[in-house]
């Protein structure tokens, strides 16, 4: 045989045994279940929990597989203060009262019965400056179904009923779709549904965790309303259209997860289900110390990477990404886009996590750390925990640079405000300043091009810090 | 909730086509405002829904306009028009004892006209 027609028979034998290996199309539209069932709406409004089901997961670790193939999933619409950031408490509106909303595991096959009420015109104790009551609606990507039968928008003390059956494994997200369905997403409408393939995945893993990225567009109340003596913040339409966030996080928190790290420890094999929500931002998701063992795009072992340092995700997109936690220590978690990261997406893996702190992780708990209520001040705080606290401290001594506990009354706030906008040029010709970067181990503080407006804010943060009683203010990493 | 929506879907003949703005109760929802349709049913007004078709756009000065519009058509009840947000709806409530709503919808229809406008019922909640 020549050399050609060898080459040609091997290929045809090559593609006669794929061919006789491969099994049956796992996304045969005939076997896919698409019998629709009527939705049904009713004036009957549920009074129990506000998220309810076996297959339901509250908050990053995910729970097993629950193994019945009915899924009965109840998340309830309402509005409610949260808290998305340290003194930042945001009128959001939610499903499952809470933000993001509960996870639902289920599998290829199973039969998903979900019930909604819109309880948004409930009262919240404690607080009565959520959003006026609005119609709301539930949009499963997860689900093939008619969008006018089962999305249908209902009004506040209406329920509906609709279920449907899995056909596609991945990780999908599920969110408001009444209009303008921007802001109902912008205002904590949104979650993930993972979806195993039937036979679970090809991999085995110790801990399994659900990252769901995504922004929030806040301003502060323009009727200066309080909550708890802190001042109310508010969707930011512009800003929203925009699509220039206030903040950008993992699990509806600022940072939350460098407070309250993930558990992992040293060989073990981590699996992460990863969605971002956006509404307008995309993620670039990495680990700082790993390597993406697998990576399964939208959540399909179908759609396979490996040995990936990122993966890029739009508005809704999704992946599954496995990796081994090589040695002890912290694993950040982060998106590239680092504009993004500075503005709270931003997490740990860590070895050192005790159990007790894990199981006392609950997103949106309100901070018990001492925080300011001036929005500036707020403002100034979380830009110093993004960008400073590498080098200082607040009360907790020197660093590479000087405590900032007591630096405003060491410094008036003219020389606080000529430091922060130009360092070097102070440098030049300023005797103090010179003395600081010799006792500094001649490190110079950078020019971190600082407006004005953020000039301010840093300088009511420090007077913040100053006000407080001593070791009361604290600041944690950013990162 | 004393409230039902009721069952009462006049005329519908807006395309039901995307979940996005422009099915029915999407568009319901966009001009829908819970303190009205509340405060309207107690007092056994009705609140009615109407689809807006036509060369519109959704900005401020075209909301303005037509909310201008629906205030100063006579039957409906003051500070209870709502023009949706991407323009493709309004409300209002209105007292049935008073005045019916096929007169209030041929006034509204005629204002309208000169912008090339027309409305189409979508719902009445009573």
């Amino acid at each position: 045989m020549n050399r050609p027609s060898r080459a040609m028979s091997l290929a045809f034998a090559a593609t006669f045994a794929a061919a006789c290996t491969q099994g049956p199309d796992p996304y045969d539209p005939a076997k896919m279940d698409l019998k629709p069932v009527a939705a049904k709406l009713s004036n009957e409004r549920h009074k129990g929990p506000f998220a309810s089901g076996g297959a339901i997961s509250l908050g990053a670790e995910l729970k097993a597989l629950d193994p019945s193939p009915v899924r009965e999933v109840r998340l309830d619409t309402t509005h409610k203060i949260i808290e998305i950031a340290p003194g930042v408490k945001f009128s959001a509106w939610t499903f499952g009262d809470q933000v993001p909303g509960p996870t639902v595991r289920a599998r290829v096959g199973d039969r998903v019965k979900f019930s909604m009420t819109n309880r948004s015109d409930e009262p919240v104790p404690g607080a009565q400056l959520t959003a006026a009551p609005m119609m709301h609606s539930m949009d499963f990507h997860a689900a093939m179904v008619s969008p006018q039968d089962k999305y249908r928008s209902i009004a506040p003390g209406q329920t509906i009923e609709f279920e449907f059956t899995l056909n596609y494994p991945g990780i999908f997200m599920y969110h408001c779709g009444t209009p303008m369905i921007l802001e109902h997403i912008a205002s904590g409408m949104y979650g993930a549904v993972v979806v195993e393939p039937r036979d679970g995945y090809p991999t085995k893993v110790d801990r399994e965790y659900v990252i769901v990225q995504s922004e929030f567009y806040a301003k502060p109340d323009p009727q200066k309303r309080k909550i708890g003596g802190a001042p109310l913040y508010v969707l930011d339409g512009e800003r929203l259209r925009a699509a220039q966030p206030t903040h950008t996080v993992f699990n509806g928190t600022h940072n939350g997860m460098v407070k309250k790290p993930l558990a992992a420890k040293p060989g073990e094999r981590v699996r992460l289900h990863v969605l971002n929500v956006g509404p307008s931002k995309t993620s670039s998701f990495h680990v700082v110390g790993t390597i993406f063992d697998r990576v399964w795009f939208e959540g399909n072992p179908d759609n396979q990477f490996r040995g990936m340092q990122t993966v890029l995700l739009g508005s809704s997109n999704s992946a599954i990404v496995e990796f081994m936690i090589p040695e002890n220590g912290s694993y950040i978690m982060v998106d590239h886009h680092f504009s993004n990261a500075s503005q709270g997406a931003i997490g740990l893996i860590s070895t050192t996590v005790k159990a007790e702190e894990r199981e006392l992780e609950h997103h949106n708990l309100p901070a018990t750390e001492a925080v300011p209520t001036d929005p500036e001040a707020v403002a100034g705080k979380l830009a110093f925990e993004s960008k400073c606290l590498a080098c200082h401290s607040v009360g907790q001594g020197k660093k590479l640079g000087p405590d900032i506990a007591g630096v405003t009354k060491r410094r008036s706030d003219d020389r606080l405000a000529r430091w922060l906008k130009s360092p070097e040029k102070m440098l030049e010709s300023d005797a103090d300043a010179k003395a600081m970067l010799k006792e500094y181990n001649n490190l110079p503080m950078p020019n971190q091009s600082l407006s004005d407006a953020e000039i301010r804010q840093y300088i009511r943060y420090f007077h913040w810090i100053d006000s407080q009683p001593a070791g009361a203010a604290t600041a944690k990493a950013g990162h | 909730m004393r409230f039902a929506f009721a069952a009462l879907v006049l005329v519908a003949p807006v395309a039901s086509a995307m979940a996005c703005g422009y099915c029915v109760e999407d568009r319901v929802a966009g001009a829908y405002d819970h303190s009205v349709v509340v405060s309207s049913l107690d007092r056994r007004h009705e609140v009615a829904f109407f689809a807006i078709e036509g060369p519109i756009a959704a900005s401020p000065g075209v909301r303005r306009e037509i909310q201008s519009a629906l205030e100063s058509t006579g039957g409906i009840d003051r500070g209870t028009a709502r023009v949706s947000r991407n323009g493709t709806s309004l409300s209002f409530a209105y007292d049935p004892g008073r005045e019916r709503l096929g007169p209030i919808m041929r006034t509204l229809e005629k204002r309208l006209a000169p912008r090339g406008l027309s409305i189409s019922i979508l719902r009445v909640v009573n």
